[in-house]
């Protein structure tokens, strides 16, 4: 029984790649209605996650490459619902990416230890979910203003860096607040921890490419864009690092 | 002069040391991910010293971080001079921009001023922070604070995950009693430092190095996890006090700008 909850994931990925064909066929109000729809089945799945030890364990629903898609689909959907411009819903491209990824993952949790549970892992993951989810999304929308130069697109793309490296910082001192108290020190030389400072110096990096006359948009945005695959790619690489982890209810 | 001024305290000569240090950093996950324990010893090391002793013997692993030891220092001599340059011609020429500009302004220079206190705070941690490791294993274990103070193991305590769960078997918390001579007793819980006589004590855990062989077979959840090593770390960190509160304020003063201005 612990196990068929898993096959409730295809439901939000089937509504996602729906969202998408919709919105390539311009229609806005039904993708959104999807996106909408898949956000609030894969809080489904996240909930149910929760009980796969037989009890409520909030680390279940705090894995990254399960909690990302869920943080990106609220930001489309806040996004949305601020700006009203169906173009945003493009980026239902990067979810339906990160969901197939979840979809191929091992499902079961990975074993607890004392010193993952804390409300500060907690909050880690969450900021870090969040950060680099906009930043995927950043990513989308600096391709699509490299392919159609609207400024809206490029608004979107920098809106979304900045809020993105705001979550990523925090998750960064979250982190390192966590590291300390479990490992003994707040920096540690693994390649995790250096992942994480790459990311953020990329992203300091575009931020100050603004102010360089060199950089127009169309220059910011290839940056943009090539440090968003970068983050996946790095993402990808230490999800694939705990792919033959033990897991309990896989 | 003027040129040369330009060179150094420019925005372009950020935006090389940034990228140079982004290459630096993708060369050590690299690195670090095929010889993790190499690179583990470093942890709890000196920087200077641990290059100084693999230096000649392993150059062609560690060389990123001799990179890192000369670009950082840069990044921040560079980030100073910028901030004072521009903040002089705000300063300068307050007249023309309004209160909300003037505010947005002084921020980011704070922000850029604080990030150098962020990095100072490594380097304290780096060079003038204490460290010792103490095993616990069983009842009666020492734990030498310092010259004056010294701490005994009177209890250790696992806590497992309820009956009915599937986790039955595993490790929820793990606490630690400690006596000093007079009687008192003080309780170290995972993830709960215990600040103590100017000092911090953090319960650490060593899980066993399983093979990879072991790992990628089912785990056998039916059976008890066995204990784990366990240290207490008596550490002095002031990097780590000044890091947090320089962060925080970072971190305060980036959402005050692009959210609030």
């Amino acid at each position: 029984m612990h196990y068929s909850i898993h096959t409730w994931l295809m439901v939000p990925a089937c509504l996602y790649l729906i969202s998408f064909i919709a919105i390539v066929f311009k229609k806005e109000a039904f993708s959104f209605l999807l996106v909408l729809t898949g956000f609030f089945t894969y809080t489904i799945y996240l909930c149910l996650r929760l009980f796969i030890p037989g009890q409520c364990y909030l680390q279940s629903a705090f894995d990254s490459v399960f909690l990302t898609p869920w943080t990106i689909a609220l930001t489309i959907i806040l996004l949305y619902l601020y700006y009203r411009n169906g173009t945003l819903l493009y980026a239902s491209f990067v979810l339906i990416i990160c969901v197939a990824l979840a979809l191929i993952y091992p499902k079961g949790i990975l074993p607890p230890s004392p010193h993952k549970l804390s409300y500060l892992a907690y909050c880690f993951f969450l900021f870090e979910s969040a950060g680099i989810g906009l930043f995927y999304i950043g990513g989308c929308y600096a391709l699509m203003y490299c392919s159609t130069l609207n400024n809206n697109n490029f608004k979107y793309f920098y809106q979304c860096i900045i809020l993105g490296f705001l979550f990523y910082s925090a998750a960064q001192f979250v982190g390192a607040m966590w590291c300390y108290r479990g490992w003994g020190v707040y920096f540690k030389w693994s390649p995790r921890h250096l992942q994480s400072v790459l990311v953020w110096i990329v992203y300091i990096n575009c931020i100050h490419l603004k102010y360089i006359p060199y950089f127009n948009k169309q220059k910011i945005s290839v940056y943009g864009f090539i440090s968003a695959l970068l983050t996946l790619y790095l993402y990808f690489c230490s999800y694939l690092h705990e792919y033959n982890f033990p897991r309990i209810g896989n | 002069m003027k040129k040369i001024w330009n060179i150094i305290a420019g925005i372009n000569t950020t935006f090389v040391l940034l990228t140079l240090i982004a290459l630096l950093l993708l060369a050590g996950v690299l690195y670090t991910n095929a010889y993790f324990e190499f690179f583990a010893s470093l942890d709890f090391s000196s920087i200077p010293g641990w290059l100084y002793n693999h230096f000649l013997t392993h150059f062609h692993l560690i060389w990123w971080i001799s990179g890192l030891c000369i670009s950082i220092p840069a990044l921040m001599g560079n980030m100073l001079l910028c901030t004072v340059d521009k903040s002089v011609t705000v300063i300068k020429n307050k007249h023309l921009f309004s209160k909300k500009q003037l505010i947005g302004k002084y921020c980011i220079a704070a922000v850029h001023l604080i990030s150098i206190l962020v990095i100072g705070s490594h380097f304290i941690s780096d060079q003038f922070s204490t460290i010792k490791t103490f095993p616990v294993q069983k009842k009666g274990d020492i734990i030498q604070v310092d010259n004056n103070a010294i701490l005994y193991v009177t209890n250790i305590q696992y806590t497992y995950f309820p009956k009915h769960s599937l986790l039955k078997n595993y490790i929820k918390n793990i606490s630690v009693q400690l006596s000093d001579e007079n009687g008192i007793q003080y309780m170290v819980h995972s993830l709960s430092p215990l600040p103590y006589n100017d000092h911090t004590l953090l319960l650490i855990q060593k899980n066993q190095k399983k093979s990879k062989k072991e790992r990628t077979n089912n785990i056998n959840i039916s059976t008890p996890q066995g204990s784990p090593q366990l240290h207490l770390l008596v550490k002095k960190d002031y990097g780590y006090t000044l890091w947090r509160f320089s962060f925080f304020c970072i971190i305060v003063l980036m959402s005050f700008f692009y959210i609030m201005l």
